[in-house]
């Protein structure tokens, strides 16, 4: 064992972690070496008035308990957490979608053309410069074009509206037809009956008649 | 149950197993920041912020049996941040009152609202000499001292807690008992008090 390499060696052995062959080394070393032996004293001595300072009591006591926003706060955490780089590639992208949103909704166009209606989001603003006549002139156009569509829209309605009361009339139309001829059948049929019964009756009448002269034929004195 | 049982369950949902751990280690981690700040409501607000830092980023733990060592970390981190913001508060205070501080380095390095070891019992002086004496290490020698006297752990826990080769651990440590003692032995304190001690 060297002088030089007992540092380590000594602060092992003293505080129990040499093992049992290393612990007899250091033994017999400090037997034959005085400077080591001072020096191994005095660290005793130093770690033992150490130890005169005893624990005490935190004073504290902490309770945890769940936190309903706990995902949110260890969020948090984990961003205080991150270096500038990780915090820097986490909000880059969602900064640059923040202001693409913003500069769209800024530059959001609707547009009512020949009835054809557009809707414009563009990321570069429009030309701002109109004067108040072209305004005026804007608007009216506007207005023709509201007041044409409307008219258009009513238009379609009232056709929309005539092909099915025509629709409904024709198939009314049709239904009185069916019903009619049903009707007809009906009564034919009843004539029909009608007829056969009369026919019928008329027979019996004829035969009765019949009888009644022939009755009359065999009895000339009757009355 | 092993610390990383406890963990495990606390991920499954159990709270409680969460307060177990900080019943745990309440005691040892307030102790350990109590002897790296040197002040109590220091010692109380970070053990305090700690415990809720670990309660909230536990997940991001990957080893559920190296708890020990990821509070140990968290507790340093949190004394580092603290202890630069108390050197910026000092640079300010003495570009204020540049004539102001006296030449003692112990009285410095101290509160100034913590009485000085003279007033105080045996046990409490000997406590005050040691809190001023490890603050007036630097902070990599003091850490390994704390952790090896007080926290005992191993060697290799301590390497592992500081992402150090051992042998570093063991020089800072011998450096550090070095350090201290001269510390002391250069204090104007009741040199009575500490000779007998030693
Ligand atoms: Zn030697």
């Amino acid at each position: 064992m060297k002088c030089n390499e007992m540092p380590e060696i000594l602060v092992t052995y003293l505080y129990d972690e040499s093992t049992q062959e290393e612990a007899k080394k250091v033994r017999a070393h400090l037997k034959t070496c005085s400077r080591c032996r001072k020096s191994f004293e005095e660290l005793k001595q130093t770690s033992g008035l150490l130890s005169r300072w005893e624990d005490q009591s935190p004073g504290i006591s902490l309770v945890f308990v769940n936190e309903p926003f706990a995902r949110w706060k260890s969020w948090k955490e984990h961003w205080n957490s991150i270096g500038w780089t990780r915090r820097l590639s986490l909000a880059l992208p969602v900064l640059a979608v923040c202001v693409l949103l913003v500069l769209s909704a800024l530059n959001f166009q609707a547009r009512l053309d020949n009835g054809r209606f557009e809707i414009g989001l563009s990321l570069w603003p429009h030309p701002q410069g109109v004067s108040s006549e072209d305004l005026q002139s804007l608007l009216v156009d506007f207005r023709r074009e509201t007041l044409q569509l409307t008219s258009q829209l009513l238009d379609e309605r009232e056709f929309r509206q005539n092909q099915a009361v025509t629709s409904q009339l024709v198939r009314f139309a049709q239904d009185i037809e069916r019903q009619r001829v049903h009707d007809l059948m009906l009564v034919g049929q009843g004539l029909e009956g009608l007829q056969f019964s009369t026919e019928k009756r008329l027979d019996q009448t004829s035969e009765v008649l019949r009888r009644m002269i022939q009755l009359a034929n065999f009895n000339p004195d009757g009355r | 149950m092993t610390d990383g049982a406890l963990v495990k369950r606390y991920l499954n949902g159990e709270t409680q197993a969460f307060n177990t751990l900080v019943w745990r280690y309440e005691k040892p981690l307030y102790n350990f920041i109590l002897r790296n700040m040197g002040n109590e409501d220091t010692a109380r607000d970070l053990c305090q912020t700690a415990f809720i830092r670990m309660f909230r980023q536990l997940k991001r733990l990957r080893d559920p049996e190296k708890f020990a060592p990821w509070m140990y970390r968290i507790a340093l981190n949190l004394c580092r941040d603290e202890f630069k913001k108390k050197k910026n508060k000092k640079f300010f205070y003495l570009d204020e009152n540049p004539g102001d501080h006296s030449a003692n380095t112990m009285t410095n390095i101290a509160d100034e609202n913590t009485p000085s070891p003279e007033d105080l019992c045996h046990q409490e002086q000997i406590t005050e000499i040691l809190k001023r004496s490890l603050l007036g290490l630097p902070e990599e020698q003091r850490v390994v001292i704390i952790m090896k006297q007080y926290q005992g752990l191993k060697f290799t826990e301590i390497a592992d807690i500081l992402e150090t080769p051992v042998n570093t651990v063991k020089s800072r440590l011998y450096s550090g008992l070095r350090g201290l003692r001269q510390i002391l032995e250069e204090s104007r304190f009741n040199k009575e008090v500490l000779f007998h001690e030693m």
